[in-house]
């Protein structure tokens, strides 16, 4: 009996391992990340989310803010605390960022760079409003491994690597994590032009949110600011596939 | 004074639309933000008693006051349009007495009947240009007023967005058909007498009263966003008034944001002084290219952050530095006996009297012809921020100067010191004409 118990359970293993390895191999790199990408956020939504900066585990700032955004047309944020921040409100597209601030006294955007620090956080501008891996960045396999994530252990994970299309993107190169059982997104790494290891962005807090599991708090560390940290919770997520283009264009961005 | 009964009227109008006849209750989301600053200034002006005078210092050089203002935006967002009000009240004491102003900045309700269009109706301004300093093609919105504030204009507009990145805004503006072209010699609204001068085949068809619907203004302005280019293309008209077409673009070259302009004023109504004391403006049948050209850098590091912005103006509407001083006399003159929205569209002399206006980052200098405009800002640890910025006349080398220290010690309390000060080597020069010596503040502002 045991000497048939083992090669079984063997062989049970391997039912459910190599399917799910080979639909992994099975699907291009650039599949797995665009499906990576909406296991954290759909298509086109409404979010509301909290951004809270920590230096040395102090709370440096913190902000709300309102993020709207539509998957290869453009995001906007709008801030909503602190106070002194109320009403400020960004565009981003391709790679654009406006800044329109209705207390300015001005009627102008003023246009930014999407690489700077968005509000003195760890996060760029560009990781706010939409990071943008399946556009700005070539994937490759990399390979499967086991990822030990802070709140779901150890988990079967594949990891690509993204190779930056252009010398716009905000990062050279990253890696990804995405878990092998939903291709849920995980774990990133960023590498700066100089090839090291820049930033690291974790995703964790996953719960069921718009229609699906979800993770909702996502952690990013600097390397080159240690002891910092920022971290972006969701706090309600709608899925608004009908959202107009037409709200992610400068005269919108004013009104 | 007449306007500020006005504004206060249609503040009060307009604040009691939003509180009674549309209940927030009733819209799904709204936003009330603002600021209240309270400091206490020091004005010190020219020792020129009649200069001191036109900017209603008395015969006296200096003139502390005590200071409060309040900041005020309303949002309200419904199904299918939004209601915003944005409103300033300043309240200062003085040694001689105190007074209270109002201006109801933008007040304007919206519609979108249709994802792709919308309608806005009311006193607003609308995006132009792609500038930090300076939008050389930028006539529907008014200048900043004499109390530094960027007032919208009465108007209808549209919007249509047929993608994200092209949009087409139409405006037309209604102030300037029933204020200010009576305040000033010379102008007034079109008759069919003087639109028969003009164009003579039109004299049979013409009404023989004036015709004020012709100091409607109008405009048209494209925005595209191509690759990275930012381009914008626009156009104002008004009869007998303005006649400017533009481009503008901006792009991101490699973390540098350069901007640059260019309009053309086909039809210059700026009123020019000439010998006698009259004023003539050139009109129709000679061009004055405008043009600007722009960088912007930001640089940070952990704790730390700069921004810094150049501009250059090339405005050929300027007047010879030499005729500066006089005309500044003139006009301050003028400013104090009958001030009036629009009776000085196209200039920011009347802000320029008050120093405050280099503030608003929408300058539109009138006098000489070169100008650069440098603004650096920093913060440092999200605790202190310092910001400066210049405005050079290139020819004559006199500069206006702002700096503002802040400390950011509370969640939303602020403290800061702020100096303004004009700087020429004689009173030839733009800035040495100006009355303005230094304005020296120091307060608290309070956000919520």
């Amino acid at each position: 009996m045991r000497r048939i118990t083992a090669p079984a359970l063997l062989l049970v293993t391997a039912w459910f391992a190599v399917p799910r390895f080979l639909t992994a191999q099975a699907l291009l790199p650039d599949e797995i990340i665009r499906r990576a990408e909406r296991s954290v956020f759909p298509d086109a939504f409404v979010m509301r989310a909290s951004l809270q900066t920590l230096e040395s585990g102090r709370q440096s700032s913190s902000m709300e803010m309102v993020v709207t955004f539509k998957r290869n047309v453009g995001s906007r944020i709008e801030l909503l605390e602190p106070p002194r921040s109320r009403g400020i409100r960004f565009l981003q597209k391709e790679d654009a960022l406006w800044l329109f601030n209705p207390q300015a006294g001005t009627s102008q955007a003023i246009r930014l760079s999407p690489k700077a620090a968005f509000q003195g956080s760890v996060f760029s501008n560009r990781d706010i409003g939409d990071p943008q891996y399946s556009t700005e960045y070539t994937m490759s396999l990399r390979g499967t491994e086991t990822l030990d994530h802070p709140a779901l252990g150890e988990v079967a994970a594949i990891v690509l690597e993204g190779t930056a299309r252009n010398e716009t993107v905000a990062y050279s190169k990253v890696d990804l994590w995405v878990r092998s059982s939903d291709d849920m997104l995980l774990k990133g790494e960023y590498y700066a032009k100089s090839g090291l290891l820049f930033k690291r962005v974790l995703f964790t807090g996953i719960r069921e949110m718009a229609g699906r599991e979800r993770p909702t708090v996502i952690r990013m560390v600097s390397f080159d600011q240690p002891d910092r940290e920022s971290i972006l919770t969701v706090e309600n997520l709608q899925d608004r596939p009908e959202l107009p283009d037409s709200l992610f264009n400068l005269a919108a961005l004013t009104r | 004074m007449e306007r500020s009964v006005a504004t206060v009227v249609g503040a009060g109008a307009a604040i009691l639309m939003t509180v009674l006849a549309l209940p927030p209750a009733a819209a799904q989301n709204q936003m009330l933000f603002g600021d209240l600053q309270i400091f206490g200034q020091d004005f010190l002006s020219a020792q020129d008693p009649a200069l001191a005078g036109a900017i209603g210092l008395g015969a006296d050089s200096e003139l502390m006051t005590g200071q409060a203002e309040l900041d005020l935006n309303e949002r309200l967002t419904f199904d299918r349009g939004q209601l915003s009000v944005a409103d300033s009240v300043l309240w200062w004491q003085g040694s001689d007495g105190g007074s209270a102003q109002n201006d109801l900045l933008q007040a304007y309700v919206s519609v979108t009947p249709v994802p792709a269009l919308t309608l806005v109706l009311g006193k607003q301004r609308i995006s132009w240009g792609t500038g930090y300093a300076f939008f050389p093609g930028d006539r529907i919105n008014p200048p900043v007023n004499p109390q530094n504030r960027s007032e919208g204009f009465y108007g209808i507009t549209t919007s249509l967005s047929p993608s994200a990145s092209l949009s087409i805004t139409a405006s037309v503006r209604f102030d300037t058909a029933f204020a200010g072209l009576a305040q000033l010699p010379g102008l007034a609204w079109p008759t069919a007498a003087s639109i028969a001068t003009s164009l003579p085949f039109l004299a049979p068809y013409l009404p023989s009263t004036a015709i004020p619907w012709l100091g409607l203004r109008y405009a048209v302005y494209v925005e595209d966003f191509v690759g990275d280019l930012d381009l914008h293309a626009g156009v104002t008209w008004q009869w007998q008034r303005v006649l400017r077409p533009t481009v503008d673009f901006s792009l991101d070259v490699l973390g540098f944001i350069v901007d640059g302009a260019l309009a053309v004023e086909l039809l210059n109504s700026d009123l020019y002084p000439q010998p006698g004391g009259t004023y003539a403006s050139p009109g129709f049948g000679r061009a004055f290219p405008i043009a600007t050209f722009g960088l912007q850098r930001t640089a940070a590091t952990d704790t730390a952050s700069v921004t810094a912005t150049v501009e250059y103006l090339y405005d050929s509407t300027g007047y010879d530095p030499s005729q500066a001083a006089q005309f500044l006399g003139d006009l301050l003159s003028a400013l104090s006996a009958a001030p009036g929205p629009g009776s000085l569209s196209g200039t920011l002399l009347g802000s320029v009297a008050q120093s405050a206006w280099f503030e608003s980052g929408e300058v539109i200098p009138s006098l000489g012809q070169h100008y650069g405009a440098i603004s650096v800002n920093g913060s440092l640890s999200r605790l202190f921020s310092a910001d400066a910025a210049f405005l050079i006349n290139l020819q004559d080398l006199s500069l206006a100067l702002q700096a503002e220290l802040r400390w950011t010690s509370l969640e939303g309390i602020d403290v800061f010191a702020r100096a303004i000060t004009a700087w020429g080597q004689d009173s030839g020069t733009e800035f040495g004409s100006s009355p303005l010596r230094l304005a020296a503040s120091a307060g608290v502002v309070v956000h919520f």
